[in-house]
């Protein structure tokens, strides 16, 4: 027929026909795809593994900073504390007595400044007071002075009932020492001042009040109270004396027998240098792992027992433990071909052999710490990067039964993030405070389909880990 | 439907284990081995598309609605023979086929022509002579100036080799309807070659 002819060129030309490959027709292909068939993104968990991993590098680094600063600031607070701790002159402030006032004695409070307090004068006082100061030792130049002013003190009737409170460089309560108050006025006694005073006081006075260093007096040293204002450091155990009115008041101050309170100030200093001590303990550690590790599919299909083996960080808060770190497995298994994403119908089985880079993040619950061991359980999340999958394909025809074999090898395609549930037990044994070695078997199921075949890929092991504080301080 | 082998005048872009990779990588909904699978097979399929297309737009929705439905499927996609390029093609140009198929039945189902009770025709044989002076490309082009209905028919007779039982059942329509479209379709064709031939000539001349 005529029309063959005619078809069969029609159909050569078709043939011949090759129309050029057009980018603007994938873009809208593309557009296509994203509309019926989006890809899923992992940036999300992508965005949350940095984040996360950014954080806690963040946080120890401030911890860390912060601990070292920390730790030097107590550390030069204690040495300021322990060098204002020498003997330093004490002073009690006067009021005016001469026309009866009540004296007003400005007393060092504990940790601050003076304290004023009034004191209400009797003239029937007895002169005690004035005479231990008048026998208080002083130097030579003052001795004399003294004794006049003891002698001014008594014809004027003016008895300064001295409140010494112990004064502390830093915040406290004001604890006054007892004084010999004969008009019943009890005062209280200060720490160590009190008792054990002998009654010798040296009072250096100063012409404008200022306060003078490195002298002492006793509580029971009584002074007059228009010259003399007092403050006492508690902490250095001594007493500073300020004169401010009669300049002409020389005295001296001696250093006193403290022996109290010596002994309180050593004990503070130890407890200063104790909690100094453990500040610079940091619960910080560095891991370092290696260990069996065997992959399965299922229970059926086990692979092949390999090497696990990393490095980390840990911090420990109470009884809980954040770990992470970064390790390094190779996981070979074995598959029946109904395992392996997408399904193929002749697939017989896939051998698997993937280097894989493992990120956990976990937190440890140490449920028994003992001097010497920890029991914890564990439990997190690792990232598999997989850096080097290889597989061994094995299909048959159905027809004929003739195997056929292929092998296909990805680098660098597959990660998974947060998609590895690590579950483990582990006791800890301690060297030192500072060293101490794990034994830990774990569990590693995933949550998503793993590697270019999407196989549930679970991995079981036992891992040795050698725990180092460097920052761990005495205890 | 018999399948009709054409001569393998494409580019190959991809060997064979290049093309099962991607086919692998499809399956996994990869934007890389969608497009190199896209890219590779664009020419052999848009030739199948725009004979049943009157503009390119309308043979680009056809070529894309019909990948589309190959990425869809590819997971499921089993070579039918050894050669794993050809078991593709052949595949790939079912699936254009019946795309374009679709396409024709969504926008063109109306315009088929009615029942002759006798077609006779024929073509002048200064006509078929004068098709060895038209490019390939004239003459597709010329196919696609059939009208819908004719230029439906008139490739899925001719050059895909369907016959007239399946083409009925495919379009919807019986039997006598695409053998009637198919004469119309082949006087139609004969004329606009026969226009085409007389523009060559015109150009020859000068």
């Amino acid at each position: 027929m005529q029309f063959e002819d005619f078809d069969k060129r029609i159909i050569d030309a078709a043939e011949h026909h090759h129309p050029a490959y057009e980018e603007k027709a994938w873009e809208k292909m593309e557009t296509l795809l994203d509309k019926h068939m989006p890809v899923k993104k992992d940036d999300r968990r992508r965005i949350i593994f940095f984040l996360f991993l950014f954080v806690s590098i963040g946080s120890g680094a401030f911890l860390l900073f912060r601990g070292g600063s920390s730790s030097q600031v107590k550390k030069q607070v204690a040495e300021q504390q322990i060098k204002d701790s020498k003997v330093a002159p004490v002073s009690i402030p006067s009021s005016d007595t001469k026309n009866g006032n009540p004296t007003k004695i400005k007393q060092a409070e504990s940790e601050t400044a003076v304290k004023e307090v009034v004191v209400p004068v009797d003239k029937n006082n007895n002169s005690e007071p004035v005479e231990q100061a008048a026998n208080a030792p002083a130097n030579n130049n003052a001795t004399s002075s003294v004794a006049d002013k003891a002698d001014k003190i008594k014809t004027s009737n003016a008895v300064v009932t001295k409140e010494i409170e112990p004064a502390f460089k830093s915040k406290g309560k004001s604890q006054p020492l007892p004084a010999n108050n004969n008009n019943g006025k009890k005062i209280k006694s200060a720490n160590s001042l009190t008792n054990k005073s002998t009654g010798d006081a040296a009072i250096n006075s100063v012409a404008d009040g200022s306060v003078q260093k490195n002298t002492t007096i006793t509580s029971d040293a009584v002074l007059n109270p228009n010259q003399v204002t007092q403050e006492v450091d508690q902490k250095s155990e001594t007493t500073k004396v300020v004169n401010f009115g009669d300049t002409s008041l020389q005295k001296k101050s001696e250093k006193q027998d403290i022996k109290p309170a010596e002994k309180n100030s050593a004990l503070a200093s130890k407890k200063e240098n104790k909690k100094a001590g453990k500040q610079k303990q940091f619960p910080l550690a560095f891991t370092f792992s290696a260990g069996p590790d065997l992959s399965f599919i299922s229970l059926s299909q086990i692979g092949k027992t390999t090497m696990r083996y990393g490095a980390g960080l840990s911090y420990t808060v109470n009884r809980f433990t954040l770990r992470s770190g970064f390790y390094v497995s190779r996981k070979v298994y074995s598959a029946e071909g109904y395992n392996y994403h997408p399904f193929y119908a002749n697939l017989e089985r896939v051998d698997g052999d993937c280097k894989v880079f493992d990120i956990p993040v976990t937190i440890n619950y140490n449920f028994l710490q003992k001097k010497n061991y920890n029991l914890f359980a564990s439990a997190g999340l690792s990232s598999y990067l997989m850096k080097k999958e290889t597989y061994d394909y094995l299909s048959k025809d159905p027809s004929t039964g003739t195997p056929y074999y292929n092998t296909r090898t990805w680098s660098d395609k597959n990660k998974h993030y947060f998609s590895v549930l690590n579950v483990s037990a582990g006791y800890e044994r301690k060297f030192t405070n500072a060293i101490s070695v794990i034994a830990e078997p774990y569990l590693q199921i995933p949550l998503t389909g793993i590697g270019n075949g999407k196989m549930k890929l679970n991995s079981a092991g036992l891992l040795f880990t050698l725990s180092v504080k460097p920052f761990s301080g005495k205890k | 439907m018999k399948q009709r082998l054409h001569s393998e005048t494409t580019t190959e872009l991809l060997s064979a284990d290049e093309l099962t990779s991607h086919i692998r990588a499809c399956a996994l909904n990869s934007r890389e081995s969608q497009k190199k699978i896209y890219s590779s097979f664009y020419g052999y399929a848009m030739a199948i598309c725009d004979r049943y297309a009157n503009k390119p737009e309308d043979a680009v929705e056809i070529i894309n609605d019909g990948f589309l439905k190959i990425f869809r499927e590819i997971h499921h996609y089993q070579p039918a023979y050894n050669d794993v390029i050809s078991s593709f093609k052949g595949w790939l140009r079912k699936i254009m086929i019946y795309t374009a198929i679709d396409h024709f039945r969504k926008y063109h189902k109306h315009q088929m022509a009615a029942d002759l009770d006798s077609v006779a025709f024929q073509i002048p044989a200064y006509s078929i002579d004068a098709l060895d002076r038209i490019s390939h490309e004239e003459i597709i082009r010329s196919v696609q100036q059939l009208s819908p209905g004719y230029r439906a028919v008139f490739n899925l007779f001719v050059i895909d080799d369907l016959s007239h039982e399946e083409i009925a059942k495919h379009l919807g329509i019986s039997i006598g309807t695409s053998k009637s479209n198919l004469a119309k379709a082949r006087r139609q064709l004969q004329k606009i070659l026969f226009k085409e031939q007389q523009i060559e000539i015109k150009k020859n001349a000068v």
